[in-house]
């Protein structure tokens, strides 16, 4: 077994551990649940600097970093199949690293502690599992068993709705992937493994485009299966108009799990569209890269009006991440070497950045009780140190230069302009209006007269800060020097990029 | 092969010889007064069952036709008979609960696995019906058991009716095939009829066929008896009748459908097109159905129903003649989904039975707050519930990919695009019952709460928990074996 099966599993070891633990001590689940984050954090540390910045992998076997493989279901040509390249291996350092500060966020969960910090590691075990499966079977697998603990983590320790937002969550998700599954299927039985001869569910089999063969020589097909899987993977994201469960899922789930539904859930979408898309179908990705950039804009654009609107300002972060993500789509859809790395840039960063602004909303709920923008008031005054964290995650969001959204927002929009020009300028628009929403919010939160109500309100406490200061440093280290994870991704993504450019066309 | 009796070979007939032998023997062994004998029974019926299949097992030595072809054996013929006495076994373990001190409820059960075994190789008119009356009428004995309570007698009278009018409508089918055929034999009559051209009361005969299995496996428009019967059965007897006489109806019409198809076809009815219709409609029927319940039982009947419609897409496959590889792969994807859906099937309604014993009823309200007041039934009713949905990594996402597998490669997108729609729709009511369990609060103050909280599993019940959901996580993460060893037999 190496680090990469260790990484996925561990969390459902721990999350069995954690089931035949005492009731009565919740202070042991809490600690044991962050032993085993931190171990699975360790491991990824661990193979940071093991992992090889010129293997490119996406349709290489051979360049695929700490691959395990093993037999399952020979039978039907599904394997155990994992490894990393420069795509999935900045994500699954994202996914160890927010596991394990979100378990300190969610000390203050005293309902049914082991069954929270159960289910949260067997979330993690399907976060990991989705990003270095290498077999589409596993994949999918992995995919849902997602489903399945986010479904009672918003349901059962959300807010007032949270039964309605947990029940459309879990619709809008399943639907998107029985249609990746019979997209999954199609391709299955007209991919051929050059070896056995026999249908593979080997993603890499699968990209090799010498190996389709039966109906996947059809345009309309290829057609067909490209929207199937955009679909699937759209509804993650989420894309316009699939979006509307996110806000939902956002405002009644608990911090940590909105901290991991936008840091990770989503990124699953696109990263879904670049590993599977892209790379299986790059002639139809390269047809449809209008489509991708066109509705990478709409979403800048409706994700940030609808911020503006908000009153709730969870509601606003989740309407925030729709907006952010439509830069991710706009840059990949580029395939430019810029907007590739741009996008998995915007990707990771986004990850650090709308987990540190969840996290932020659950301190100020956790001392007020609620989350209306309009209900407080020069809280600058009350909690000082609550306002310096908060500057930072704001600002990063807008994308002030010095911190780590600036250099992934410039990069998606350099790589972006030399293909969309028309839309890229648009969605500069999205800039404008993001600092219109967060400067309008800090101003409306912090500054002018100080709501009575509020005035005790304690500052931010140490525990709190434990889980945004390293966030906060990440965010500046990589908004001054972004190399360590851009070096991370450069090789794959110019690659792949390159891949769909030369992959052809449909027409 | 030892002729026993001049030139009949009573081999193949062994393990029908043991259970009908074993049930006789309960029988005499029944005659004692004692306190447990539902007990007693229910063990020893279990054993025969397990000496039944070990033997059943040895039915690969003995493929071929017998007693004048009336009686097929290959390896689905295997498979069926060890299906049933794994179905019959745990019912019989769930049928403890309810009848402690009555013997016979788990001899009828037992008597009708004879007939299914028989309906799993009939390939004779006659047999086919005598085989099918074999698994009936013990059944409508079962449903009505419980003599006091007035559902149950409703649901014995309405299954005896609906019954009736179905075994009148395939006997008229049968006696129809063999007056133009002039031989009972099903692939003797396929022939025949075949070449003797087209005529009206053919086309008639094979419609009342379909219909006269359809009301067995509750296919839509045939399904009306399924929830009343569900509903008012005691819950063991319904987690029986909705798993083996189904499989068993399922049997007989994989037997069937060499004969249909090419008939239909010769009829200008697509058979492809008529079993896309059933399946699509069956399916979509029972999930929409199932959405407005709010007895359990009900909703399970529905749930069923919609499985049955699943499960008839492997049947749309099959009528469109598929070859080789497809043929396997089909049979065995249909042979997979019953095996996933026995386990998940029979776990669910244990798990309603157990909570309808203490609450009193099975209405989905005493559901609520399970989670809180007993969480080992609620955790196993939720496994079988997902499994049920199709999510990864249950046994039942395993049959559904399966099924979705042989229709993609027979490329039937538009029913598989609708079974995932289906798929979505299921979710939605099977999470409802989830929700219920662990979303909601319990009313602490109830009776059915306090007892709920207060009921324990026991050793039987222990062990109808592991027998059940054992195999729906295993055959969700390590099924290749199963589906080899099916790939095997479905020739």
């Amino acid at each position: 077994m190496g680090p990469l099966t260790f990484m996925t599993f561990l969390p459902a070891a721990g999350a069995a551990v954690v089931a035949f633990l005492p009731r009565s001590k919740p202070n042991l689940v809490r600690w044991t649940t962050l032993l085993f984050t931190a171990a699975v954090l360790a491991i990824g540390i661990g193979l940071y600097p093991q992992f090889n910045r010129g293997l490119a992998g996406i349709n290489q076997p051979e360049s695929f970093q700490f691959v395990e493989q093993a037999r399952w279901i020979p039978a039907y040509g599904i394997g155990y199949y994992v490894g990393v390249d420069g795509l999935s291996f900045p994500m699954i350092l994202l996914t160890a690293l927010l596991c394990f500060l979100c378990i300190p966020a969610s000390w203050g969960i005293d309902r049914a502690v082991k069954g929270y910090h159960a289910l949260f590691l067997l979330l993690e075990t399907g976060m990991i599992g989705t990003f270095v499966s290498l077999d589409f079977f596993l994949f999918y697998v992995f995919w849902e068993l997602m489903l399945l603990p986010m479904y009672f983590l918003i349901g059962i320790w959300g807010g007032p709705r949270r039964v309605y937002a947990a029940i459309k969550f879990f619709l809008y998700t399943l639907l998107g992937s029985v249609l990746m599954l019979i997209v999954i299927l199609v391709l299955y039985f007209n991919v051929r493994d050059p070896v056995s001869g026999g249908h593979t569910m080997n993603m890499l089999q699968m990209m090799a485009q010498g190996n389709h063969g039966g109906i996947l020589s059809l345009n309309l097909v290829r057609t067909l299966l490209f929207f199937g899987l955009y679909i699937g993977f759209a509804i993650k994201v989420p894309v316009f108009p699939f979006h509307t469960w996110l806000p939902d899922a956002h405002v009644e789930a608990p911090t940590a799990v909105s901290v991991i539904l936008a840091g990770i859930l989503l990124k699953m979408g696109t990263y879904g569209l670049l590993r599977v898309n892209y790379a299986m179908l790059p002639d139809a990705t390269r047809h449809f890269a209008w489509f991708l950039a066109l509705m990478g804009t709409i979403n800048i654009l409706y994700g940030a009006f609808c911020a503006m609107a908000q009153k709730d300002l969870k509601k606003l972060v989740a309407y925030s991440s729709i907006s952010h993500m439509g830069y991710v789509m706009l840059a990949m859809s580029a395939f430019t070497p810029a907007g590739m790395n741009g996008a998995v840039l915007q990707m990771f960063n986004h990850g650090i950045i709308t987990a540190m602004l969840f996290l932020l909303v659950g301190v100020i709920y956790d001392r007020a009780h609620h989350r209306e923008i309009a209900g407080f008031g020069g809280l600058a005054n009350v909690m000082p140190r609550y306002l310096g964290v908060t500057a930072v995650a704001f600002f990063a969001s807008m994308g002030l230069p010095g911190l780590s959204g600036f250099i992934s927002e410039a990069l998606c929009f350099i790589g972006a302009f030399p293909v969309w020009q028309t839309l890229t300028i648009l969605s500069v628009l999205g800039i404008i209006i993001t600092a219109g929403y967060l400067l309008w919010t800090i101003q409306r939160m912090f500054f002018g007269p100080v709501n009575e109500k509020y005035a005790m309100l304690p500052d931010i406490n140490a525990r709190e800060l434990f889980t945004l200061i390293p966030l906060a440093l990440i965010v500046i280290f990589l908004g001054i020097w972004p190399h360590p994870v851009l070096d991370l991704m450069n090789t794959s993504m110019t690659y792949l990029g390159e891949l769909v450019r030369q992959g052809g066309s449909l027409l | 092969m030892s002729p026993l009796f001049g030139d009949v070979n009573l081999q193949p007939f062994l393990p029908e010889l043991v259970v009908a032998g074993g049930l006789l023997l309960l029988l005499l062994l029944n005659l004692r007064k004692s306190g447990a004998r539902g007990e007693m029974t229910a063990a020893g019926g279990v054993i025969l069952l397990a000496i039944t299949a070990v033997v059943a097992l040895r039915g690969d030595e003995t493929v071929g036709g017998y007693l004048f072809d009336s009686v097929m054996q290959d390896g689905v013929t295997v498979f069926f008979r060890i299906f049933f006495c794994v179905a019959t076994a745990i019912s019989l373990g769930m049928l403890v609960f309810s009848f402690r001190t009555d013997g016979e409820p788990f001899l009828l059960m037992l008597s009708g696995v004879v007939g299914m075994f028989l309906l799993a190789g009939a390939n004779d008119a006659v047999t086919l019906f005598v085989a099918l009356e074999l698994v009936s009428i013990p059944s409508y004995v079962l449903a009505g058991y419980r003599r006091g309570d007035v559902r149950s007698a409703e649901a014995a009278l309405k299954y005896v009716l609906y019954g009736a009018m179905s075994s009148g409508m395939l006997i008229y089918g049968l006696s129809l095939l063999y007056g133009l055929s002039g031989s009972t034999n099903l692939l003797e009559m396929a022939s025949r009829l075949g070449a003797a051209g087209t005529d009206t009361t053919l086309l008639v005969a094979l419609i009342l066929v379909l219909a006269g299995i359809g009301y067995k496996v509750a296919m839509v428009p045939l399904h009306f008896w399924c929830p009343d019967v569900y509903e008012g059965s005691p819950t063991a007897v319904t987690a029986f009748l909705s798993v083996a006489p189904k499989a068993a109806g399922f049997a007989a019409l994989l037997r069937l459908m060499p004969v249909f198809t090419p008939l239909l076809t010769a009829y200008g009815v697509n058979a492809l097109t008529l079993f896309m219709i059933a399946s699509a409609v069956t399916m979509t029927f029972g999930n929409l159905g199932a959405i407005w319940q709010t007895s359990l039982k009900r909703l399970l009947a529905y749930s069923s129903i919609a499985h049955a419609g699943y499960i008839l897409m492997g049947f749309a496959v099959l009528a469109n003649n598929p070859s080789g590889d497809l043929y396997q792969e089909t049979v065995t994807a249909i042979l997979f989904y019953l095996v996933a859906y026995l386990f998940m099937n029979l776990g669910a309604f244990w798990v309603v039975d157990h909570v309808e014993r203490h609450a009193g009823s099975d209405s989905i309200a005493h559901f609520r707050g399970l989670g809180k007041t007993s969480l080992l039934p609620a955790l196993m009713l939720s496994v079988f519930l997902f499994s049920l949905t199709g999510i990864p990594p249950l046994a039942g996402f395993i049959g559904k990919f399966l099924l979705f597998a042989v229709l993609v490669k027979g490329k039937l997108f538009a029913l598989v695009i609708i079974a995932a729609l289906n798929t979505v729709v299921s979710l939605f009511y099977y999470v409802r019952v989830i929700r219920d369990m662990f979303l909601s609060e319990p009313d602490e103050q109830a009776a059915s709460a306090v007892a709920l909280s207060k009921a324990k599993l026991g050793v039987l019940g222990g062990a109808l928990s592991l027998v059940t959901v054992i195999p729906t996580l295993v055959l969700g993460l390590w099924w290749g074996p199963l589906a080899e060893w099916l790939l095997m037999r479905s020739w």
